[in-house]
């Protein structure tokens, strides 16, 4: 495909009315058990930023999935440059001239730059010139000010400069609508600058921009145009700078933030109790060999919930599986309950009181190839009374099993089943079962512990956790569901590039706030 | 230097490269096979079954012949490892070792002088059978390459060898440039790396591993017949004496390039012609078997020391071992 | 997935599917299938080399109909079923060892060499002489289980390649002692050791050697069919193999029980050899062993890892041996004829693998629907 000539762009930018570059009417799509997206109208003109703004799960990333030819909608129309169009997979729509940045990016680390953008590139040539590529790439990075070097090999690079090598993969195959999906989350504050920068650049010379985001100071600060997505539906659309921040908080948000669960319990703890977990100056080197977490500070009380808030990948995750024992920190200390745990073995831990419910409990948590008490004895088959000298007393590990599907309401026809055939919610069950049948933890530490689950089984969690706190254990919390920390937590720590950036008690707490200090790292210092 | 000990030096370095060449054929191969994300653990039953079919059909009708028929069986059996470990997906460690077993059950079954006689007979009757028993074949001739053979040192060792030392070198520098010069070598080395990504890229899978795994084989095959017209021309039972494993690790010594391969492949050559070199100096001339332990025990040594010198980050193709399939 | 596009509308293509569980009737029936397509497989093989199928059918049977054959398969048993038994332990942590032959070969030297050292006049006396020699071989056939297992957790050496150079490592140490120091001077120049004293020599009062040593192969069978059902050992070894991650989350000792569960095994391999030069043979030679480590890791997949379906499986592989025996007097059929068997039989035990959990299924469709 050939690459848009500037000068046919440069024509159309200064247009006085926007022209209609994609018009997506009456969109409907549905999951199993979720209206993703209700009839839903989106319209991207030629040459603006547009922000596509809403909480997690208000189907923002569903709209651009179709947009992108990975979902087909169950209703509704796409026209691009006011043609109808069918979109039947990613590759229709780069042909359309559209092309998406996931979140996570989509590049092969071992590989240079140039290597990565051009893989299976029409007209390459057996032999294709790569110098001539790689200052082909030199001079579109050139144009956005990237100093980005074609011959470096991705892995080496900063998730800044990845992200533009995702942006070079869409350039030079000619894509002039751009669906950036969260492109923030994994990237520095000046790394952000730089990228609405570009932004910016490219929707002066014509292109389309769709910024997904969470976000609300990233729609306001780079956009031409703002649309509000809700539970599916689209609440709100509007050129950016007639709307105001108190204005997309409420249409994000909604009027009344849910808080049937939490209202009572939160914030009512005594300040002095003991901690149970204090951790102070941690670092923690990531799996890519950089700093995830930076001289952290926290601290964990008996008797309350502590939720960790942060875009992932700001290091919550390490910080977790430093705690836990799964991954060894560089620097600082970890003190659970008054004894100095740096660096010992989960095993120890847990011998210690500390409980862990690891992220994706079906991969990490549990052993699919085992039946259901397999997976308990997992846990215990090492200690008295479920083993005497080495030797496992079955009948013993088989009645806590009964116990532990019975009590934490396992849908199961037999312990004897394979945990394969459980449901998200129901591993999730298992697991909090088992940790909490089998050990009395002071704390409890949850990695994402609602995610992927339906209505039921999160609810049914959230009040073990609240049981739990009733029960004076500390509990520490991963969350990328702000209604669930700000449900649950007495206190949150907000997480910003591996630093906690502010400890807000949960009366001081709202969505904007949080959401201000997740997204700019305002407790740090470091907004843009 | 004398003259005397700059001859010792060109034998040494000549009969390294010599012996080097049935790890550098092997390894370039196995490097194209484990970019492409399968590693091949078939390696030394293949070379089994191309030294067998090199000693058989050098015998009925030359060493060309032996060396295309050598490749052929490589490729047959290299289509049955990617049938069982591309497309129905099975452990590619299990699948290897079974064709290891295979190669070395048949091969050591052909070579068998009742065997071997039935089957010259078939292949070209005009040949007498009783050279099959004698386990011998002629040995491949030397190619000098006039004038440059006659350059001190280097003209010994690399330009009066025979012509697989020569395929060998060249197979090495092709096989480099288009694995990492050509629009191919790059979506093979994606599909090595990334398949998922390389698949939704546009590129053919199955179609890359199939490939790589099939000329990976056989440039095992030729390994194997250059092992035995090119350096051993006496057939006994395990010939190949691990060297296919070797050769595995020698693909993580070369960092998966087969340019590197020849240097790794040279100097595990010099390592193989030591153990003949050491008891003509005293050491181990009654029994040599210590000194024959020093491969096998090197090899140990090479993969420690590149563990240490890459600090545990071995840049290994991300997916090597992994089968792919689109559903899961 | 194979495909095959028509010109035309209709698109055929082969698509595997995943099957629900196994159960282990279905399991068994596949693996006894399986079996049968490689005899048959082999039996094609030999037919083209120019040797009667049929003919090496009878043998394999026939070794099973008179009770000096029956001994003879229980002898060349063995030696696998324990070797077999020692990869399961190694197998089930996902531990590649390639090296039981090593293994197998370190005990016998460990065993002659205590022999040895009795004979010269030193080490233990006549009482002492068998079970030292038996903790010898366990000790000796561990601690080379031990070289690789170590130099896997502290620098990823790939166990594959290490077992397997251990291997040639411990055959040649075999022919250097048997050629060098440990050469019996009254052996007529042969390289073979002194024959062991009948004191080192298993034996049970009242039941024939084959018959002894095959009840102590069960007992180690049994043996391990308890640990890896009862103990806390067996269950987290198993836990390993399956999921690494699971195994640190939950606090497993992964490193000690790598460790323990690959001694196991190399000890169990090294026992084995005691059998081959103390019962089998009555002294070290070269090639004492006929490839029965390499037979094992067979023995040990065809039997899914299960205890007592292994031994059944290292019986077979005995049978195997045998009439490989008896084929090689009566037609003059090449040893390893036997060795083309077994890997037909490998590959057969792996392709049962993806029998039991895909099926393949044809199917037509309109062009342009569906993925």
């Amino acid at each position: 495909m050939e690459p848009m000539t500037e000068g046919l762009l440069q024509n159309l930018s200064p247009s006085p009315s926007p022209i209609p570059k994609i018009e997506m009417r009456g969109i409907v799509k549905r999951f199993p058990g979720v209206l993703a997206n209700d009839n839903v109208d989106f319209t991207i003109y030629v040459g603006e930023v547009h922000a596509l703004l809403g909480e997690n799960g208000a189907g923002k990333t569903t709209l651009m999935n179709i947009l992108y030819g990975i979902y087909t909608p169950d209703a509704g129309v796409i026209r691009i440059n006011g043609s109808p169009v069918r979109l039947r997979s990613p590759r229709d729509a780069i042909k359309l001239g559209i092309g998406m940045v996931h979140q996570d990016f989509r590049l092969i680390e071992a590989h240079t730059v140039t290597e990565n953008v051009f893989l299976n590139f029409d007209g390459l040539g057996f032999i294709p010139k790569w110098s001539a590529l790689e200052s082909r790439l030199e001079e579109i990075a050139a144009n956005y000010g990237w100093r980005l070097n074609p011959r470096a090999r991705v892995g080496d690079l900063s998730p800044g400069e990845k992200q533009q090598v995702e942006l070079l993969k869409l350039l030079v195959r000619g894509a002039d609508i751009l669906l950036l999906d969260e492109p923030t989350s994994v990237l520095t504050p000046i790394e952000t600058k730089m990228l609405f920068k570009t932004m910016r650049r490219m929707a002066e010379e014509g292109k389309s921009i769709v910024l997904i985001t969470h976000k609300l100071s990233e729609a306001m600060s780079v956009s031409d145009r703002v649309t509000v997505m809700r539970r599916g539906r689209v609440v709100l659309s509007k050129p950016t700078r007639e709307a105001t921040v108190e204005e997309l908080s409420t249409a994000m948000v909604g009027t009344q933030i849910a808080n049937s669960l939490g209202q009572e319990q939160a914030g009512t703890r005594s300040a002095d109790s003991a901690p149970v977990l204090r951790v102070s100056g941690l670092s923690v080197i990531g799996d890519e060999g950089v700093l995830a977490v930076r001289d952290v500070d926290l601290s964990v009380n008996r008797g309350e919930i502590v939720g960790v808030a942060g875009v992932s990948g700001n290091g919550q995750i390490e910080l977790v599986e430093a705690i836990v024992g799964l991954r060894k920190p560089l620097r600082g200390r970890i003190v659970l309950n008054g004894v100095d745990v740096t660096g010992a073995s989960p095993r120890k831990l847990m011998e210690l009181g500390l409980t862990y419910i690891p992220p994706e409990g079906k991969k990490w948590g549990i052993v699919q190839e085992l039946s259901i008490y397999e997976n308990i004895a997992l846990r215990i088959a090492r200690y008295e009374p479920y083993s005497r000298m080495g030797v496992i007393n079955w009948r013993r590990i088989m009645e806590v099993s009964e116990k532990v599907v019975s009590e934490f309401k396992v849908d199961t026809a037999s312990i004897k089943a394979r945990a394969s055939s459980l449901s998200g919610g129901n591993v999730q069950r298992l697991i909090l079962g088992r940790e909490l049948t089998t050990s009395k933890p002071s704390l409890l530490v949850a990695a994402y512990p609602t995610k992927g689950l339906d209505i039921a089984a999160t609810d049914h969690v959230k009040r073990i956790l609240m049981r739990l706190r009733a029960e004076n254990v500390g509990v520490l919390m991963l969350s990328e569901d702000l209604d669930e920390i700000l449900e649950l937590s007495d206190r949150i720590v907000v997480m910003y590039a591996g630093r906690v950036v502010g400890v807000v008690r949960r009366s001081e707490a709202t969505p904007e706030l949080l959401g201000l200090m997740m997204s700019r790292g305002v407790g740090a210092g470091a907004s843009p | 230097m004398t003259v005397e000990s700059l001859s010792i030096v060109e034998a040494i370095l000549s009969s390294a490269v010599s012996a080097g060449t049935i790890y550098l054929i092997a390894s370039v191969g196995e490097c194209i096979t484990e970019r492409a994300g399968v590693i091949n653990l078939g390696l030394e039953g293949i070379m089994a079954m191309g030294a067998i079919t090199s000693f058989l059909l050098t015998l009925a009708y030359g060493h060309l012949v032996a060396i295309i028929g050598a490749a052929l069986v490589g490729a047959v059996f290299g289509l049955l490892h990617a049938l069982l470990s591309v497309s129905l997906r099975l452990n590619q460690i299990v699948v290897g070792l079974a064709i290891t077993w295979l190669g070395l059950g048949l091969s050591g079954f052909m070579g068998a002088p009742e065997v071997a006689r039935g089957l010259l007979k078939a292949l070209n009757p005009s040949v007498p059978e009783y050279l099959a028993e004698l386990k011998q074949a002629p040995r491949l001739p030397e190619m000098r390459m006039e004038p440059l053979s006659d350059v001190p040192l280097l003209g010994r060792t690399l330009f009066s060898q025979n012509a697989l030392v020569y395929f060998g070198l060249a197979s090495a520098l092709v096989l480099w440039f288009i694995l990492f010069k050509t629009r191919w070598g790059l979506s093979l080395r994606s599909v090595g790396e990334n398949p998922a990504l390389a698949d939704t890229a546009g590129i053919n899978i199955f179609a890359i591993r199939y490939l790589a795994v099939i000329v990976g084989s056989s440039l095992a095959g030729v390994a194997g017949a250059y092992l035995f017209i090119g350096y051993q021309p006496f057939w006994v039972e395990d010939l190949t004496r691990s060297r296919g494993f070797i050769a595995l690790s020698l693909v993580i010594l070369s960092s998966w390039s087969p340019l590197r391969a020849i240097a790794a492949s040279f100097l595990f050559g010099g390592v193989e012609t030591l153990q003949f070199r050491i008891p003509l100096r005293g050491f181990g001339a009654e029994t040599p078997q210590l000194v024959m332990m020093l491969p096998y025990i090197i090899t140990i040594v090479t993969l420690i020391l590149i563990s240490l010198a890459s600090r545990g980050r071995i840049p290994a193709p991300a997916a090597l071992g992994k089968p792919y399939s689109r559903e899961e | 997935m194979l495909r095959r596009s028509l010109p035309g509308v209709i698109k055929l293509s082969l698509r595997i599917e995943r099957r629900a569980e196994p159960t282990p009737r279905f399991s068994i029936i596949v693996t006894l299938g399986m079996l049968f397509f490689a005899f048959l497989a082999s039996g094609l093989i030999f037919q083209l080399l120019g040797f009667s199928a049929l003919h090496i059918y009878r043998s394999f049977f026939t070794t099973l109909l008179s009770p000096i054959m029956l001994e003879e398969v229980f002898r060349k048993s063995t030696p696998i079923i324990l070797a077999a038994i020692g990869l399961c332990y190694s197998y089930r942590m996902g531990f590649w060892n390639i090296g039981a032959e090593g293994q197998l070969y370190m005990g016998m030297i460990a065993a002659t060499g205590v022999v040895v050292l009795h004979s010269a006049g030193y080490g233990p006396g006549e009482q002492l002489l068998l079970p030292a020699a038996v903790a010898a071989s366990l000790l000796a056939g561990g601690a080379w289980g031990l070289i690789p297992v170590i130099l896997k957790l502290r620098f990823g050496a790939n166990e594959i390649i290490t077992t397997l150079m251990l291997n040639y490592a411990a055959i040649l140490l075999a022919d250097f002692l048997v050629h060098g120091a440990w050469k019996d001077p009254a052996g007529y120049g042969f390289a073979q050791t002194v024959q062991f004293p009948a004191s080192a020599r298993i034996s049970i009062p009242g039941l024939s050697d084959s018959i002894a040593y095959l009840a102590l192969a069960a007992v180690v069978t049994a043996l391990t069919y308890l640990v890896f059902k009862y103990t806390v050992f067996g269950f987290e070894s198993k836990i390993i193999g399956l999921n690494l991650y699971a195994s640190r989350y939950s606090g497993l000792g992964i490193n000690s029980i790598m460790i323990r569960g690959v001694f196991i095994s190399g000890a169990l391999a090294g026992l084995a050899g005691l059998i081959v030069v103390s019962g089998l043979i009555g002294r070290l030679r070269p090639g004492a062993s006929p490839g029965y480590g390499y037979h094992a890791i067979i023995a040990s997949m065809l039997g899914g890892l299960y205890p007592v379906a292994v031994l059944f499986s290292s019986i077979l592989f005995g049978m195997l041996l045998t009439s490989g025996d008896l084929l090689q007097a009566s037609i003059q059929m090449p040893k390893s004829g036997v060795e083309i068997m077994m890997a037909m039989i490998f590959l057969a035990t792996i392709v049962a693998e993806f029998v039991k959990r895909y099926r393949l299924r044809l199917s037509g469709s309109a062009r342009g629907v569906g993925m």
